[in-house]
């Protein structure tokens, strides 16, 4: 008798116990927001359904860099746009900002509202970047080393990373826009020739009146037509005169006008002797037709000398490098934007390395080496792009056939001991669903990448 | 039933216990690095159990489907020659694929290319032996019907995304 007595008490104190433990924690947390580390908030967005990840910096810190998938409402709007979250009332909020503090104050603002689930993310975007977790951006930072003869070593990291994000951190900071001071340049031809034009350039700046000669020489000419593109290059020598003082620097201007995209590459090269160049700049712009444009943005600093022609040919591999990585992103996160910025990368490689081989062939007498190498960068049918293009397509489709292998192994019970012969029966339909997905996507994905 | 089949048999049964094994393994991981995939799993599952149930409610039916199954394997087992031997081994490559791929591809992203040569390799070359098996069986309809499947699949892709037509998530 005791003995049952006991066991009810022991089970009366163990439901009680129980219960405090459930009821606790809804008694003792204060209603408001959950501070997260951004290891948290990593393994949150990664393992749990329905996690909106709220961005709340001003746009030109979200243009720069974000998490993937995140929603971009900054936080002197988010009162007035909060309805724009009503369908995420119940689920989980992971707020961000540049450094925590404007996610806290949108933290409290998404309590206030009535969001039950809202998580602060600490140290923000500048925290989550330092632990090396992914974002979403078109604007790195490379540096190249040269190890061989069409050898490099690139060094690909996130623009974010370099600058970091302290210019912003203050709560209701925003970016500085450089304004420059507007001067009027006038610029009149006083010679032309075949090969030649000079130019008398004036301008006024503090109240004083400017004016320089501009020479330019056509060095070197291409022309090339197909039915699909026309492509022109020049290399020029340019020398600015203003009195006694002298400079002289050459440029090279690469154009390709495509059926489907126009490219540009400009370099400018300044000459140290008569056979090595001290400096080179160059920009490669890649402006796609007729479709959306992203702005994307690379710059690229090299720790060797190169030649000219080497200098392309490091550029081609750069561009093909950050295309593979908008390619791997875009088939991860399943984003088309990512992977048309990837197929423009491919391009924008192809065309950098034809123009490479063209300079090495036909501009022996300037494919001198340069010491300090600078670019800013903005592909044809590859084995990458197909491969991006099919596991974007096979993957949630190889999913469901799991889900066919799974369903035969749970619907061969009903066979008994003829289990294994049934399973093999329905595994075979399964397989064959498989092959065929498998023609479809490896066809989607050469649609993608080659027509 | 001889000591051989008998051996043969119990040789498949592990076969097919392992890689039902395997595939649960992968599906509990799927589950776990894609949640999004549970409603999918939750409705087959229901399905198949559902199967299950009218096959247990419904006697004769369970009779026939056993019967079929079991003439279809002994018509299969006097006729193997050929490829048609290593037919099952094909059906457990591709199955085995199937289920490590999508986990392979969420933990190892920076090996895609690798993991696609490996699924072009096991899907052609499994494809291949399970399709020249059945065609050497008494299963040549289904044999053809997944060289159709197979032709007909790289055919829409290609015309769809010539013509520019969406309607998968995520492709384009």
């Amino acid at each position: 008798m005791n003995m049952k007595k006991s066991a009810i008490c022991m089970l009366l104190v163990g439901l009680l116990l129980s219960t405090f433990l459930l009821i606790h924690p809804v008694v003792a947390e204060e209603p408001g927001y959950q501070n997260i580390s951004v290891q948290q908030a990593e393994h949150m967005i990664e393992h749990m359904p329905n996690v909106v990840i709220l961005d709340v910096r001003n746009q030109s810190e979200f243009a720069l860099g974000r998490l993937f998938g995140a929603v971009w409402i900054p936080l002197h709007e988010l009162e007035d746009r909060i309805d724009e979250l009503t369908e995420s009332q119940n689920d989980t909020i992971i707020v961000y900002c540049a450094a925590g503090g404007r996610s806290a104050q949108a933290s409290q603002i998404l309590v206030d509202n009535g969001f039950i689930s809202v998580y602060n993310m600490l140290g923000g975007i500048t925290e989550w970047v330092a632990a090396e977790y992914p974002i979403y951006t078109t604007f790195h930072a490379v540096t190249v080393d040269k190890l061989g003869d069409h050898r490099i070593k690139a060094e690909i990291e996130p623009l974010l990373r370099q600058i970091g994000c302290t210019s912003c951190s203050n709560q209701s900071q925003s970016c500085p826009d450089e304004a420059g001071e507007i001067i009027d340049i006038q610029s009149t031809i006083i010679d032309e020739g075949e090969d030649y034009i000079v130019i008398l350039v004036t301008y006024e700046h503090d109240g004083e009146l400017y004016e320089f000669t501009l020479t330019k020489n056509l060095l070197w000419s291409y022309r090339h037509s197909s039915p699909n593109a026309y492509k022109t290059a020049n290399f020029t020598m340019t020398e600015m005169t203003n009195g006694n003082v002298s400079i002289q620097f050459f440029e090279m201007k690469y154009m390709v006008e495509h059926r489907d995209y126009n490219l540009t590459i400009a370099t400018s090269l300044t000459p140290l002797d008569s056979e090595t160049y001290n400096r080179s700049s160059t920009i490669i712009n890649y402006v796609p037709a007729g479709k959306a444009e992203i702005i994307s943005f690379e710059t690229v600093e090299f720790n060797s000398p190169v030649t000219l022609s080497e200098l392309y040919d490091a550029l081609a591999n750069v561009a093909r490098k950050i295309g593979q990585g908008y390619m791997r992103d875009g088939a991860r996160t399943d984003d088309a934007e990512l992977r048309q910025l990837g197929h423009n990368y491919y391009e924008m490689a192809r065309e950098t390395s034809s123009f490479s081989r063209l300079a090495e062939r036909q501009l022996q007498q300037y494919d001198r080496v340069i010491y300090n190498n600078t670019a800013i960068l903005m592909d044809e049918c590859s084995f990458d792009c197909w491969a991006s293009g099919f596991v974007s397509c096979f993957g949630p489709l190889d999913s469901v056939m799991l889900g066919c292998l799974f369903g035969c192994a749970v619907a061969s019970i009903a066979c008994g001991p003829l289990w294994s012969a049934c399973f093999a029966a329905c595994g075979t339909v399964c397989t064959a669903g498989d092959i065929g997905i498998f023609g479809f996507c490896a066809g989607w994905a050469l649609g993608d990448c080659c027509f | 039933m001889n000591q051989a089949s008998l051996g043969q048999k119990r040789r498949e049964e592990i076969s097919a216990l392992i890689l039902v094994s395997v595939i649960i393994a992968f599906v509990a991981l799927t589950l776990f690095l894609s949640p999004q995939y549970t409603p999918l799993f939750l409705g087959i599952a229901i399905v198949a159990l559902g199967f299950v149930a009218v096959m247990t409610l419904r006697p004769n039916l369970r009779r026939r489907l056993i019967e079929s199954v079991s003439s279809h394997q002994v018509s299969n087992n006097e006729q193997e020659l050929g490829l048609s031997r290593y037919r099952m081994m094909a059906i457990f490559a591709i199955a085995g694929m199937i289920a490590i791929f999508p986990v392979a591809l969420r933990l190892f992203p920076q090996y895609t290319t690798y993991l696609v040569v490996a699924v072009i390799i096991v899907n052609l070359v499994a494809g291949t032996v399970l399709i020249a098996g059945l065609a050497s069986s008494a299963s040549k309809k289904i044999a053809l019907l997944i060289v159709l499947l197979f032709l007909i699949g790289l055919a829409s892709s290609i015309l769809l995304r010539n013509f520019n037509i969406t309607f998968l998530t995520g492709l384009s």
